[in-house]
């Protein structure tokens, strides 16, 4: 395995436990290659932002079935801003499609709502990563 | 690299690590040979004995009285797929908006014992940045976790009453390697009579050496946490007297050792796999040509003659 595995910080805001399905996409990602660095349950803006930081992440996942994410994103975006990190961050679970377009207007890379299949947020996140590190590279 | 580790900022710190995990020369030169003076403390036992819950508790007592504390807890890789769940963090995470704590997660990528350059590097480099202790968490099952204690000063070991962990730990030979023994989750049936038993075998250690157990119950804050800091801060203390010397150069040593025998395999022994060479010395004694004895001499010639090449 000569290949750097990509690191994702996985976890869920606010008080949401519901954790069936963001532990089903962490053993997912872990069988597509990748490191993956499961907060779990009950973090806030500044705890995914230091584990991103200290754990150089290329993606920061967040799973929410109770719409908290509309209440955090917007923080985590600035700090990681704040910081100069720009992994690519991915929201997913239960998210309305007027959501989605709020988020990507936010800055969010990639929304995955109901439905969505662990391959395509395993494409979706090769890919991110691999245009982030060619413009860094560039 | 001419920073002064001290000055270096989280993000730049992380960056260095992920190099060292790359194996970048630049990120590795930028390593300290020593760790200097801070306290690297190896925890390791069993999945399931609590080690992470007992970390995030040692954490923020160890805070109180440092501003700097790291952690780097290795879990293993899929051998398959190379993907790894770093699960260890979940259970410490509350420092993590604490900016004089350093977690780091970190994939075995590969490795089938030891902890590994990426990771020794990675110490090193955080006690150069000031941090202090630097604990290392490690998964422990069989041989492999002698390999994983013996770069780090004090070593700690974290049963659970529970799964005959006492005759792993005794048929690895780590009760005699280690400092310090948690029998954690103390609050479940057989504690008692395991730390009896683990009492009993620390006492019998040559003068020169004892092992102190300890009853904790990592989940429940004051209780026993403070006794393993304790345990611990004397065990360095008593190194610091005397043996912290040897102990470095054993490990350093090991190291040494590691590092070379690991350079030679994914060198001219891997090109020797790929280019089919192994596979026609395996098909010689299959066919009853030569001896495994003459195929490894075969190999093992062949193998110095590419690293000499390499060089």
């Amino acid at each position: 395995m000569n290949k750097t595995p990509i690191r994702v910080v996985l976890g869920k805001f606010g008080l949401d436990m519901h954790d069936i399905g963001v532990k089903f996409v962490a053993r997912g990602l872990r069988e597509a290659g990748m490191e993956v660095i499961y907060l779990g349950p009950f973090q806030t803006a500044d705890t995914v932002v230091g584990a991103a930081t200290t754990e150089d992440v290329d993606v920061v996942a967040i799973s929410n079935v109770s719409g908290e994410y509309m209440v955090y994103v917007p923080e985590l975006l600035t700090k990681l801003r704040e910081r100069d990190l720009d992994p690519v961050v991915i929201i997913g679970g239960l998210v309305p499609d007027k959501d989605k377009h709020v988020l990507l207007q936010l800055g969010v890379d990639g929304v995955f709502g109901q439905g969505s299949t662990l391959d395509s947020i395993v494409d979706f996140i090769r890919n991110a990563v691999a245009k982030r590190s060619a413009v860094q590279r560039a | 690299m001419s920073a002064d580790p001290r000055t270096l900022s989280r993000v730049q710190i992380a960056r260095l690590i992920s190099g060292l995990e790359r194996g970048d020369t630049a990120a590795s030169s930028a390593t300290a040979a020593v760790h200097g003076v801070s306290r690297v403390i190896g925890i390791t036992g069993v999945p399931g004995a609590g080690k992470s819950t007992l970390v995030d508790a040692l954490v923020a007592l160890y805070r109180l009285s440092s501003a700097r504390v790291a952690v780097i807890a290795v879990d293993p890789s899929s051998p398959l797929t190379g993907g790894a769940l770093l699960g260890d963090r979940v259970r410490m995470n509350r420092h993590a908006a604490d900016e004089g704590v350093f977690i780091r997660s970190m994939g075995s990528r590969g490795r089938k014992d030891g902890l590994g350059p990426a990771v020794q590097d990675s110490c090193r480099l955080l006690a150069s940045a000031s941090y202090d202790p630097v604990l290392i968490e490690t998964v422990g099952v069989g041989q492999v976790e002698l390999g994983v204690v013996e770069c780090c000063d004090v070593r700690v070991l974290v049963l659970a009453p529970a799964w005959g962990d006492y005759i792993q730990a005794a048929k690895a030979g780590l009760i005699e390697m280690v400092d310090v023994i948690v029998v954690n989750k103390s609050d479940l049936p057989g504690a008692a009579a395991l730390i009896q038993e683990l009492e009993q075998v620390a006492r019998r250690q040559d003068g020169t050496r004892s092992v102190k157990v300890v009853s904790a119950i990592a989940t429940h804050g004051e209780n026993g946490i403070r006794e393993v800091r304790m345990a611990i801060d004397d065990a360095w203390s008593a190194l610091a007297r005397e043996g912290m010397r040897n102990r470095r150069l054993e490990a350093l040593v090991s190291e040494l050792v590691s590092r070379v025998t690991a350079s030679f395999a994914v060198g001219p022994m891997r090109s020797a796999v790929e280019d089919g060479t192994t596979f026609r010395l395996a098909e010689s004694v299959y066919n009853g040509q030569s001896s495994v004895h003459e195929a490894a001499g075969a190999l093992f010639r062949e193998a110095i003659l590419r690293s000499g090449r390499r060089e």
